[in-house]
């Protein structure tokens, strides 16, 4: 007797589950829901913390500025060491530190 | 309403209507999820992810690809990468019992229970790599090609793995042509 051809496609698309365990949208939803207020707690932290440091960056800026304004005028020379009131830093300065305390 | 009414009812801040898209969905993630991963809480935790990163990338969603597909590959990609995390954690995979299991198939007769069962125990044994295929290809009933584009392989692979997992399904169900 000659066999039937095996019906894979059918028997495959037969045998598949199509749904998660009941309430599953519920479940993700509460997910979605949750995700989105921990969403929020960040943002909020991160408005909070960008709403304190303005003040303190501005406040920083201004004294830094005041400071080079200062360095320029008291050495009288218009250079990026004079306006930070570096000296010249050698070498030698950088990475032997002990030896320019005593000298 | 329209799949894309809803997602501009989303995004204009109604989050409760991504539920209406759940529903909608939620039949074409789990046979994709479960019949790569068999049912368990590990499925469920993979469809809930699909949907998720479809809702984080909903803003940048611009109806290229139609939703299903989009959450097809999510669901395909996350179950792959599941199946690889069981293998590294030497997680259990389903095993039916030789011979026990070993069903005979009629054309036209409706699978019971224990054959569908069976069925989808048998689709458990094969590798995760063929059992993508056949979960695209015959339960999602995508074309070779789109199987191949879900799955960023050339088609040949695609036709190969195919009849490889053809040839593991029949030994397994018992067909004996």
């Amino acid at each position: 007797m000659k066999k039937k051809p095996f019906p894979i496609k059918t028997v495959l698309s037969d045998s598949a589950i199509r749904s998660f365990e009941p309430y599953f949208a519920d479940r993700l939803m509460r997910r979605i829901r949750s995700l989105d207020q921990k969403t929020d707690l960040s943002a909020d932290l991160y408005q909070s913390l960008i709403c304190m440091a303005k003040p303190v960056f501005t406040g920083a800026c201004i004294l830094f500025i005041a400071l080079v304004f200062c360095n320029l005028l008291e050495t009288g020379r218009l250079s990026i060491a004079s306006a930070l009131a570096v000296n010249n830093v050698t070498f030698e300065d950088v990475f032997i530190p002990t030896f320019s305390l005593f000298q | 309403l329209t799949d894309e009414n809803l997602i501009e009812i989303i995004l204009a801040g109604d989050t409760e209507s991504f539920k209406e898209l759940v529903k909608r969905y939620e039949g074409k993630v789990a046979s994709v999820v479960i019949g790569m991963l068999g049912r368990g809480p590990e499925a469920e935790d993979v469809g809930q992810e699909t949907f998720i990163r479809f809702y984080k990338a909903l803003k940048r969603f611009r109806g290229e690809s139609n939703i299903g597909t989009y959450l097809t590959r999510i669901a395909i990609n996350l179950s792959l990468n599941e199946l690889k995390r069981r293998k590294r954690s030497g997680g259990m995979f389903l095993r039916i019992q030789d011979g026990t299991d070993k069903i005979r198939v009629e054309q036209t007769d409706p699978l019971s229970f224990l054959e569908m069962n069976a069925v989808r125990s048998a689709i458990q044994q094969l590798k995760p790599d063929l059992r993508a295929v056949i979960v695209l290809r015959y339960i999602e009933d995508y074309s070779t090609n789109e199987t191949a584009s879900l799955l960023r392989v050339p088609l040949g692979t695609v036709l190969s793995r195919q009849a490889r997992a053809k040839k593991i399904l029949r030994e397994i169900l018992g067909d004996r042509r």
